[in-house]
């Protein structure tokens, strides 16, 4: 039981930060790699490598999410560099969230998978900045604010480049929809 | 522009109620902010989450893990807790010890402090104190005119310390004594004294000699007392330097020496004045 005016221990702490945090940064990390087994990995390793540094976290510097998105983003970028070798094949959200083949799907489950993937390739058609926004706002769900605060945009700057990479989104996909 | 501003915070603030799966009302919006709107929301619909597998192994490693931290965190802190009480157990919490260990090192600087000095060998320890030298007092002795062969006056002045500060009033003991074996009469008691300046020579104050008679039995000796105020011959601060307290010559008689005659001294004492 907490009593008042006690702190809670750094395991408590840690365990509440990694319920809300752990969806956020998950799907931040899978929209970049496009394979759950990957955005496992790195998940995993963003985590350990929060709680390896949590003791050295100070909460007056910066919040919570600034701190767990700077590590996920470094961590990104370590993957990004080791694979730079390794020529990547595209991979839809649809086959990211692949079932075994022995469960078959239902109706809304094909149109949802469907249109991941055409949101997923609209996102493609973005330039890098905007498509970090995007993965920043929508995935891992942090304010114009912080995400000012870890691309070192104005927090102004940030809700106009979001409004027009969305546009463009649903220009693109106004474009695919009609295609098909 | 401002219109531009507003819908971007009507944006925003719908944005920040799709993700938070609140419903969005587009009425009144342009079409063009609705279709926004509508991708925004079938974005957030097509989301990934983490599987519950995977959420629930997750949590088990890391809270392993950080329960391992924990664990280092407190040994280290306990083994810190353990060192600090043994020092604080030796040193506070016993008096007789606290006791015993002051004590045991004043003894040991006093034995240390007297080793140095040298006073447990003949030979001096590795600190040397050098006495601080203190004024030089001449003692003049005058030869005895005449048939007078041997000295008549010791003369000696001194005063309470050698360097004065500035406007102090400058107290001088003179010692006047007799070291002839016959019994002289001092025709101008007290003998005219002079203070000079010790680097141009110049007088700055003089105190005339007085016109009393004094005899002075043979080994005796008279005291005389002067109070200098600092003040030249015309009422004015001297200026701080080295000053030179001086009796030229006492005038006297004897039963050998009937006519008077002057046994010269000289200077007797030095003393500086600093600046306050």
């Amino acid at each position: 039981m907490k009593v008042r005016g006690e702190e809670p221990s750094l395991s408590q702490t840690f365990a509440d930060l990694y319920e809300e945090y752990l969806p956020r940064v998950f799907r931040y990390v899978k929209c970049r790699v496009n394979d759950v087994a990957s955005a496992e990995d790195l998940t995993s390793s963003v985590f350990e490598k929060a709680v390896s540094n949590f003791a050295r976290y100070n909460r007056d510097k910066a919040a919570f999410s600034t701190w767990i998105f700077t590590i996920a983003r470094n961590t990104l970028t370590d993957y990004y560099r080791v694979e730079a070798g390794k020529k990547k094949q595209h991979v839809s959200l649809e086959e990211a969230e692949e079932r075994p083949a022995n469960i078959p799907s239902p109706p809304e489950e094909l149109e949802r998978k469907e249109l991941a993937e055409k949101l997923s390739q609209c996102v493609a058609q973005l330039s890098p900045e905007e498509q970090e926004i995007i993965h920043l706002r929508f995935e891992a769900e942090l304010t114009n604010r912080e995400i000012a605060k870890i691309m070192g945009f104005s927090e102004s700057n940030v809700g106009v480049k979001l409004y027009r990479a969305i546009r463009k989104m649903r220009d693109s996909l106004q474009r695919l929809e009609y295609v098909s | 522009m401002s219109r531009d501003k507003n819908r971007e915070r009507d944006f925003i603030k719908d944005l920040d109620s799709l993700l938070a799966g609140k419903q969005v009302n587009t009425e009144g919006k342009s079409e063009d902010e609705r279709t926004i709107l509508a991708l925004a929301k079938r974005y957030t619909e097509c989301r990934a989450e983490p599987s519950a597998e995977f959420h629930d192994s997750l949590k088990s490693r890391l809270s392993l893990k950080l329960a391992e931290q924990e664990a280092r965190a407190q040994q280290d802190a306990e083994r810190r807790e353990q060192r600090w009480s043994w020092l604080s157990g030796f040193m506070v919490q016993s008096p007789v010890r606290r006791a015993a260990i002051v004590a045991a090192i004043a003894v040991a600087i006093t034995f240390g402090t007297l080793w140095a000095r040298g006073i447990f060998t003949e030979q001096a320890g590795p600190i040397v104190v050098t006495p601080t030298p203190e004024p030089e007092i001449p003692i003049l002795t005058v030869p005895a005119p005449g048939p007078l062969t041997e000295p008549v006056f010791q003369a000696v002045a001194t005063t309470e310390k050698a360097i004065y500060a500035s406007g102090e009033e400058i107290t001088i003991e003179f010692s006047l004594r007799n070291t002839g074996s016959e019994t002289v009469t001092m025709v101008a008691y007290p003998p005219q004294i002079d203070i000079r300046n010790a680097e141009n020579g110049q007088t700055v104050r003089r105190y005339p000699a007085g016109t009393g008679k004094q005899e002075l039995a043979p080994f005796e000796t008279l005291g005389y007392t002067l109070v200098w105020d600092q003040m030249d011959s015309r009422g004015h601060q001297i200026p701080p330097g080295t000053y030179t307290i001086t009796i030229d010559d006492i005038s006297f008689t004897s039963p050998t020496q009937p006519e008077a005659v002057p046994a010269p001294l000289g200077n007797l004492a030095e003393i500086s004045i600093q600046s306050p």
